[in-house]
């Protein structure tokens, strides 16, 4: 850890302002050297202007940040700069900075594995931050910050204190024979079931993190033209796809990310998917087309209003694709469709008219389906598979605690089962651990944190 | 002055239960050996309770003898009354003890060492000790005497300035009626070594005509008992009986109203005592809601001289011990023959030793037993064993021997000991072993034996009828793994023990496996032909019912072998290993730990040091 690491914070592309890290024993000289500022106020922020260190012409002027080891992220001396955000001046200071022999770019998760060497993150919280960075949605950032902050470490030492209590009966018992203690593991079964339930939520809800850090994925299908290029720009409010009314523009996917109020989505826009199959390339990509419904999770079918034919039966094979079907077209549509649309409270769009309202409803409707309101939010935590193994481990090792309380087992066998739970247990905050952990953990952070 | 006799390449100070193993086995390993004591008939003494063994105890004892220590062959002799605790739990936690005379114990110990050709026992009292410029030490004693030696095994027990306390009345000394090593103690504290105060405390002992014992429970040893020591060959003395009686209210009434006078509670000893062996006003003290305490009325020899009340260690007021005692069912007519005292006494900071009990700072001189802050005689005859074991190979040049945490109870123990400060004396209990189902008094031969032979620990003829012992054994286990026996000859024992019945072959492993068979019953019916020891039986039970549960630890000491047997230099300056805590990279200049295993267990280590570590190791050649 001699060297000194630079990264981008912020992706790149254009924005008003862009953040860059250095962590290690330069700072201090490129404090110096490239901002002339000899004796920097540690945690203050400092606006000054940033020469490149050996042409010494003026790269940016910018607002920078020193952060001495004691109170820096990493445990080292860090400077944090916060030039415009053009990819430009980013990539010219980080240059200018690599030119220095003890500085070089920094590895994936490398910040946080400085931070973690230097016990300034235990496991736990290092494992969290990966997932700060990986998170997809407000829900997943909610958890990862809830246990940055430690709360998952309290919780399953809560449960490791429960077990303790328990089984410390069961030492006791056998080391002191002459203290009549008979411990009842009988009645210990509330107690480990209720441990049981809890392990059993953390679970399950490790499995909603799992599928909350994958975004959802909703793939608009219908019929070639029926209008899934203009849902879509209405969507996303700007002209991204191109719009024809010819049959057939969409030929590959389209995808889009879509902010909703509970996270982003992947949208996916098919190729139409046509009753008939004009040439190979259609029929190549009607397959793919299939292919990617069947990952959705949810389907939408744009169903053309436009069309002169009662709608009913479209809307009946909408419903049992389990897709949600919207009607397109709405100011072209005909007279008995449109008391079809009504009665049964279908959403429909159109281009044409009052289109803002029309997409904030559909959005909401999205939403809810998508992201379902938790009934206990607060206890969403378990994020990392490590933890999600040894939970398990820990839930199994509970099932045969209750198991063998029912034989009347001899007590060195009740305490040694309940001793591989607490020690699975203490293994999630990281308290038992080992190098492949670690690597594992550091390899899934991105550039620079 | 004769050279012969000065010029040594051990010498042990002290004759307690520390130093008899320590001279022993260095004796056993060639060297040239002497143990140093103040009164020769003091030798083997046992200064509290008259038993050795008990839960983990007797573990330990039986690893001691596993590893050609005397011990559980003196147990075995002087014993009078044998009993297996916890016989209603699993065999993993059965504990052999015995009930001992003490003063049959003292006099085999001292006449087996008398019978060590080539051991001197030495009379006399060791003040000061200087380290030699060609290695080794010369020791000064109070006679003025002069002794050389290479190695240097200090196992004073409580005798360094030790004081010992009845109510607000103290005097020095380092047992009842023994003198306290002043001198040796102050030369200690002026080497630099770090050194602390403990305390412990030992009961009152009645004149057995002023007991009326058909006021207590009896309590008898097992039908059958059993040795400490596969070697013990002769018949066990089981003739004794200990009787039990319980505290009340009054009693308690009683204490508390001498806690004023009481120089724990007033502060007078500042040394910390065992919370697991707490003095009866203590016990009061934290538990006053209790109606009553236990206590076990003990002879300390087969004639009963005197009665020794286990369970009543105190140090209040003369009077006040009388008039409690006098309040408790049999003993309201008692005679006090001894007072019951507490005892404090310098012990040194054992994490300035390596697992082999030597000095980091000091080359070739050790120290063992209750000197290192531990307390009972098992726990100090395994240091010394150790001890004694380490300085003959140093002399010998030969590599140390030093036993895991996975292996036995004695790893456990000096792991521990080098590794963790202490608060309070340490005593062993299972539930400091990880592998507490694998360490057991029915294996410890199998773990231990060959490993001692192989250092020379155990004689030839002793080897020979252990490795026939194991082939008999192997032999019976293989034959009850593939022979099976016929519905007819199977349930009527399914039947005894309750269990289904069987409608076709089954071998016959699979019905001694099966859960409320008596393992005794089984071999005495099936077998009785088979040439088989009450010992080997229950070994072969315990692998049996164990085996699945020892399966699911195999990794983790797997991995606790690896880590143990990754060797660290001891010039590494961690201060250089960049990114690993001030607190981490002080503790570990400071304990210069042999191996990663080590290093996993000293406080303020973290995880998070040892990545580093790992780290930094890779990166940088030692």
């Amino acid at each position: 850890m001699n060297s000194t690491i630079v990264a981008p914070m912020t992706p790149s592309g254009v924005s008003a302002i862009a953040a860059i890290r250095v962590s290690g024993k330069a700072v201090r000289s490129i404090l110096s050297e490239a901002l002339l500022n000899t004796d920097p106020k540690p945690r203050h922020a400092y606006y000054g202007d940033f020469r490149h260190l050996q042409t010494k012409k003026i790269l940016d002027s910018l607002l920078y940040i020193f952060f001495e080891a004691k109170h820096s992220y990493t445990g080292e001396d860090v400077l944090e700069l916060y030039p415009h955000g053009n990819p430009l001046i980013v990539k010219g200071i980080i240059q200018s900075l690599t030119h220095l022999d003890s500085l070089r770019l920094a590895n994936p998760g490398e910040f946080t594995q400085r931070a973690f060497l230097n016990g300034k993150l235990d496991l736990v919280q290092a494992e969290s931050v990966a997932d700060v960075i990986h998170s997809n949605t407000l829900e997943a950032i909610h958890n990862a910050q809830r246990l940055l902050k430690g709360t998952l470490s309290s919780t399953i030492q809560e449960l490791a204190e429960s077990i303790k209590n328990m089984s410390m009966r069961l030492e006791l018992d056998v080391d002191f024979v002459e203290e009549e203690v008979d411990p009842d593991p009988h009645s210990w079964k509330p107690t480990l079931l209720q441990i049981q339930r809890h392990l059993d939520r953390l679970i399950q809800e490790f499995q909603s993190a799992e599928s909350t850090n994958r975004l959802p994925l909703v793939v608009v299908y219908g019929k070639p033209n029926a209008g899934k290029s203009s849902l879509i720009n209405a969507l996303i409010q700007e002209d991204r796809l191109l719009v024809s009314d010819r049959p057939g523009t969409t030929r590959d996917f389209v995808e889009v990310r879509l902010l909703l109020e509970g996270g982003e989505i992947r949208l996916i826009d098919t190729a139409g998917i046509a009753t008939e199959v004009a040439d190979d390339l259609d029929a190549l990509s009607m397959q793919k087309s299939l292919e990617i419904l069947k990952e959705a999770d949810l389907k939408v079918c744009l169903i053309d209003g436009a069309k002169t034919q009662d709608i009913t039966d479209d809307i009946q094979a909408a419903k049992k694709e389990k897709a949600f079907p919207i009607v397109s077209k709405a100011d072209l549509l005909e007279k008995n469709n449109d008391s079809i649309l009504h009665s049964q409270s279908l959403s429909f769009v159109s281009t044409k008219q009052d289109t803002e309202s029309y997409i904030h409803q559909l959005k909401s409707k999205w939403n809810k389906i998508l992201f379902p309101a938790k009934e206990n939010q607060e206890d969403f935590w378990v994020t990392s598979e490590r933890q999600k193994t040894s939970l398990i481990a820990a839930q199994k090792g509970i099932e045969k605690t209750l198991d063998l309380i029912e034989t009347n087992p001899a007590v060195e066998l009740l305490a040694f089962e309940m001793q591989l739970v607490r020690q699975e247990l203490l293994a999630i905050t990281g308290q038992i651990s080992s190098e492949d952990i670690l690597q594992s953990i550091f390899s899934r952070f991105c550039v620079g944190k | 002055m004769n050279s012969l006799l000065t010029d040594y390449e051990v010498v042990v100070i002290g004759g307690g239960h520390a130093g008899i193993e320590a001279a022993h086995s260095a004796w056993k390993l060639g060297v040239k050996t002497a143990l140093l004591t103040m009164r020769i008939e003091d030798i083997g003494r046992m200064s509290c309770n008259p038993a050795v063994g008990g839960v983990a105890k007797g573990q330990i004892t039986r690893e001691i003898d596993a590893l050609g220590g005397l011990m559980g062959l003196l147990a075995d002799q002087a014993g009078i009354q044998f009993r297996m605790l916890n016989q209603s739990k699993g065999p993993a936690v059965w504990g052999p003890r015995a009930q001992c005379d003490r003063l049959r114990y003292s006099r085999l110990a001292q006449e087996v060492l008398s019978s060590l050709q080539g051991l001197t026992c030495i009379e006399g009292e060791l003040v000061s000790f200087s380290r030699l410029q060609d290695q080794g030490f010369e020791l000064t004693l109070s006679s003025g005497e002069r002794l050389k030696t290479k190695t240097l095994v200090i196992t004073s027990g409580t005798f360094l300035a030790s004081r010992m306390f009845v109510g607000l009345e103290s005097s020095i000394g380092g047992r009842f009626g023994a003198p306290s090593a002043e001198l040796l103690s102050h030369t200690i504290r002026s080497t630099g070594i770090r050194w602390r105060r403990l305390k412990t405390g030992s009961p009152a002992r009645l004149d057995p005509d002023s007991v009326d014992y058909h006021e207590c429970e009896v309590q008898k040893g097992d039908t059958i008992p059993w040795s400490f020591s596969d070697r013990t060959t002769h018949e066990l003395n089981n003739s004794g009986v200990c009787w039990i009686t319980r505290t009340n209210l009054k009693t308690h009434q009683i204490l508390r109203s001498g806690f004023k006078d009481s120089p724990l509670f007033s502060g007078v000893i500042q040394g910390a005592g065992p919370r697991y062996c707490p003095s009866i006003e203590e016990k009061i003290h934290r538990f006053g809601d209790k109606d009553g305490h236990l206590l076990f009325l003990e002879p300390e020899t087969e004639d009963v001289s005197r009665i020794y009340i286990n369970g009543f260690n105190s140090s209040l007021s003369a009077e006040i011990q009388l008039a409690a005692i006098r309040s408790i069912p049999g003993l309201t007519r008692a005679k006090i023959l001894q007072m019951g005292y507490a005892i404090e006494y310098d012990t040194i900071d054992a994490t300035q030793l390596h697992p082999t009990f030597e000095v980091k700072e000091y080359p070739g001189l050790y120290f063992a037993g209750q000197v290192c802050g531990t307390s009972g005689y098992e726990e100090a005859a395994a240091q010394g064993l150790m001890a004694g074991i380490n300085a003959a190979l140093k002399v010998k040049k030969s590599p140390p021997f030093i036993l895991s945490r996975s292996e036995s109870y004695i790893g456990v123990l000096v792991d521990d000991l080098v590794n963790v400060l202490l608060n309070e004396p340490y005593r062993m209990f299972t539930s400091r072993a990880e592998y507490r189902l694998f360490l057991r008094a029915d294996n410890a031969e199998m773990r231990l034996k060959d490993k001692a032979y192989k250092i020379g620990m155990i004689s030839e003829q002793d080897y020979l009828s252990w490795q026939s012992r194991k082939k008999n054994f192997q032999k019976i286990k293989a034959y009850i793994e593939t022979e099976s026996g016929s519905p007819e000859q199977v349930n009527p024992i399914l039947i005894k023990s309750g269990q289904a019945l069987v409608s076709e072959r089954v071998r016959w492993i699979q019905v001694l496996r099966r859960p409320g068979i008596d393992p005794e019953a089984f071999f005495r019916e099936v077998f009785p032909e088979l040439q088989i020891s009450r010992r080997d039986i229950w070994f072969l039970y315990a692998e049996e019912i164990y085996a699945g549960f020892l399966e699911r630890q195999l990794k983790e000491i797997e991995h606790q072998k690896k880590m143990d047997g990754f060797r660290l230099s001891k010039n590494i300056d961690y201060t250089r290993v960049i990114g690993m805590s001030a607190e981490a990279q002080e503790k570990l200049n400071q304990e210069k730990p042999l191996t990663m295993g080590q290093v996993q267990r000293i406080s303020g280590v973290r995880q998070a040091d040892i990545t580093v570590l790992v780290h930094w190791l890779e990166t940088h050649s030692f």
